[in-house]
């Protein structure tokens, strides 16, 4: 069973291969094809440019197994704009938001964390979708796969698991 | 009654300050606060980075008089992949620009045309709600609530698009792929 994480940042999975920038992900990713069986990024692909996410998903359809899944999840600029607490935008306030009000919070996901594409849910889905995977729209935690449940860490280190409610889509796709 | 087109191309609107390269979407616009009634900005965004369309609609929402309209028309990935026919794909894929299937014709409109952002209709109206415009209107292609900015989309002249390209067959491409927005300054 191998499962690999990309830019796991300071969430180390046990179980997991948890590779962070030493592992480009807008070039060919090191496995071979059909070699891995759970691919997982949270917070990575809003780092890099819209097309070199797309060139990434089919890179991990190149690489994962038969039956093999890609969790992703991502800051969703509609659902934090829809869910944010009146906290939510106090904090986005104090990391650099030019006002404090929802508009300027949710500013800040295009603007600030050095964030280079936007993203929903919808978004989301379609780019897998596109990469052949089939999708399905998870929740933060959730998963009809076991290995796949209780991954999310960002909430937990960012020490406001509301947050990570508010903010984060997750999508998984299944290479058929 | 003070009308802006930005990024125009070849449709030069009747009426309409029509501006293309000559002004660059991702500085500070040369115009003063509160002082268009009307701008309209059809397939450029998408040439921006989002950053840099965030920016561009703070800008427009700066220079829009209070009740002014912004009509924007974006590429989506999620209306061309629901929507797009078999004779959309086909005529990329004549035009030289895709495989003749959905996959591949959506996916030219991430990877190509020189396009730096991508959008669907729910992006581009959270994009205009937190760039301090109020959205009012989803349209089709040629179609408005107000008469100003009806018939004004892809107004291609004669000739345009060039051979081998149909301009029949790119205008219903350009329907399919196409979500047009309007937003009002508060």
């Amino acid at each position: 069973m191998i499962k690999v994480q990309f830019g796991c940042g300071e969430n180390k999975l046990p179980g997991w291969q948890n590779h962070d920038s030493e592992v480009d992900i807008c070039k060919r990713l090191p496995f071979d094809d059909n070699s891995v069986n759970f691919v997982f990024t949270e917070h990575v692909i809003e780092h890099i440019g819209g097309p070199d996410a797309m060139r990434f998903f089919l890179e991990c359809h190149r690489i994962l197994k038969p039956g093999g899944v890609v969790r992703t999840a991502v800051p969703d600029l509609e659902r934090f704009y829809r869910l944010a607490t009146d906290a939510h935008i106090r904090m986005q306030h104090g990391f650099g938001a030019d006002s404090e009000d929802r508009e300027a919070a949710t500013r800040l996901i295009i603007f600030g964390y050095g964030h280079q594409s936007c993203w929903t849910e919808e978004l989301l889905d379609t780019m897998l979708r596109l990469a052949h995977f089939v999708t399905i729209r998870c929740s933060v935690g959730k998963s009809h796969h076991a290995e796949l449940c209780d991954l999310e860490g960002r909430g937990v280190l960012a020490g406001d698991s509301g947050i990570n409610e508010a903010q984060t889509t997750v999508v998984e796709g299944m290479k058929l | 009654m003070i009308k802006i087109q930005f990024g125009c191309g070849p449709c030069k609107l009747p009426g309409w300050q029509n501006l293309d390269i000559e002004v660059d979407m991702r500085k500070r616009l040369p115009f003063p606060n509160n002082h268009a009634d009307l701008l309209f900005a059809e397939h450029c965004i998408e040439h921006l980075t989002c950053r840099e369309a965030l920016r561009f609609l703070q800008e427009c929402q700066r220079i829009l008089k209070p009740k002014g309209v912004i009509r924007v028309g974006v590429p989506c990935v999620e209306k061309l992949y629901r929507d797009g026919t078999q004779d959309a794909f086909n005529f990329l894929h004549l035009a030289g620009w895709s495989k003749p299937n959905r996959q591949a014709a959506v996916q030219s409109l991430i990877l190509g045309y020189g396009h730096q952002s991508w959008w669907t209709e729910e992006l581009l109206l959270v994009v205009l709600r937190v760039s301090g415009l109020q959205p009012d209107a989803v349209c089709k292609l040629g179609q408005s609530p107000r008469p100003e900015l009806t018939g004004i989309d892809a107004q291609w002249p004669d000739g345009y698009p060039t051979p081998p390209v149909d301009p029949e067959k790119a205008l219903c491409f350009r329907e399919q792929e196409t979500v047009y927005a309007e937003a009002v300054k508060p």
